[in-house]
């Protein structure tokens, strides 16, 4: 089986399409992503802004209409459930693995 | 206070406001030179992103995602590219950038602009060799310069009267010459040097 060249998803992006689980703008996605990893993983402004336009251009992410005229807000699309979904296998297999031994 | 300054390292640039900033002149304006506001606090953090953008919205949603983060955007315009920002947590250490990828990205756009520059220089160069404004063989026999047919097979008053004649278009066209070539080839030089400084600034990120 051929693996998706997008895989290994990193942390940043990893943790961005897990918090797009319903659409939110950029400082939200940042906040829920500190509460989802224990306030381990705070990401900064700029890593961010790049993370989602590089998410929108691989179409893991889609920005959707809302009523704040200045920020933009994002949802996660069908590929990015794709992709979400195989690197958590991914890793779940890992996982199996190393607690097996 | 306004200080003119030519950099060609846009990191190197940085790094000058930046100790500005930490001396208490903030970064106000860059366009012909640079113009700094004395403030009362010592700024230390004082970041720089690179970006540049096509539609004034984009740029506006950009500031305001930075601005949400405690970011102030100080410096730079939609197709400014420099954009710099300071916090508004003067005590924390602040980041622009959470992770190394994020990090290096910054450069390789700063460096991405650099060679669409260089490209459009040597376009520009080939462009006036073709046209015959440049020519390379004038330039190494300033003879060529003159264009009055058989000019060097005169002699005597009609060889000098000739010669004076066409002298001063023969300055200014040589002048133009020179002038431009020698910006040119400094140009690339220190491009290439530039480069070279990137490749090793983004090596050094670890």
């Amino acid at each position: 089986m051929k693996r998706n060249r997008n895989l290994p998803l990193t942390e940043t992006v990893f943790y961005i399409l897990l918090a797009l689980r319903e659409p939110m703008h950029g400082y939200l996605i940042m906040q829920e992503i500190y509460e989802l990893s224990n306030h381990d993983v705070r990401i900064a402004a700029g890593t961010l802004y790049g993370a989602i336009e590089n998410l929108l251009k691989l179409k893991f992410i889609k920005s959707v209409p809302s009523q704040d005229k200045r920020r933009k807000v994002y949802a996660r699309t069908e590929l990015g459930n794709e992709i979400l979904r195989l690197d958590v296998e991914r890793m779940d297999h890992m996982i199996k693995i190393a607690k097996a031994q | 206070m306004k200080a003119y300054k030519i950099f060609f390292n846009t990191l190197k640039e940085e790094k000058w406001i930046q100790e500005l900033a930490e001396d208490g002149w903030l970064i106000e304006k860059i366009g012909f030179g640079y113009t700094f506001r004395k403030v009362e606090k010592k700024l230390y953090n004082l970041k720089m992103d690179y970006r540049i953008f096509s539609k004034q919205d984009e740029f506006e949603e950009y500031v305001t995602m930075y601005e949400d983060f405690g970011w102030k955007h100080i410096a730079g315009d939609k197709s400014s590219g420099s954009q710099y920002f300071i916090h508004e947590d003067n005590e924390m250490q602040s980041e622009l950038f959470s992770d190394e990828d994020s990090q290096r990205a910054r450069i390789m756009r700063i460096r991405k602009m650099l060679r669409q520059t260089m490209a459009i220089a040597l376009v520009f160069f080939t462009v006036l060799l073709s046209q015959k404004s440049i020519t390379i063989s004038a330039l190494i026999n300033p003879k060529k310069l003159y264009l009055t047919p058989g000019l060097w097979d005169m002699s005597g008053s009609a060889f000098w009267s000739a010669f004076w004649s066409e002298t001063p278009f023969v300055l200014f066209r040589g002048l133009f010459m020179y002038a431009l070539t020698i910006m040119i080839i400094i140009y690339i030089i220190f491009s290439y040097k530039v480069q070279h400084e990137y490749n090793k600034s983004l090596k050094n990120i670890k």
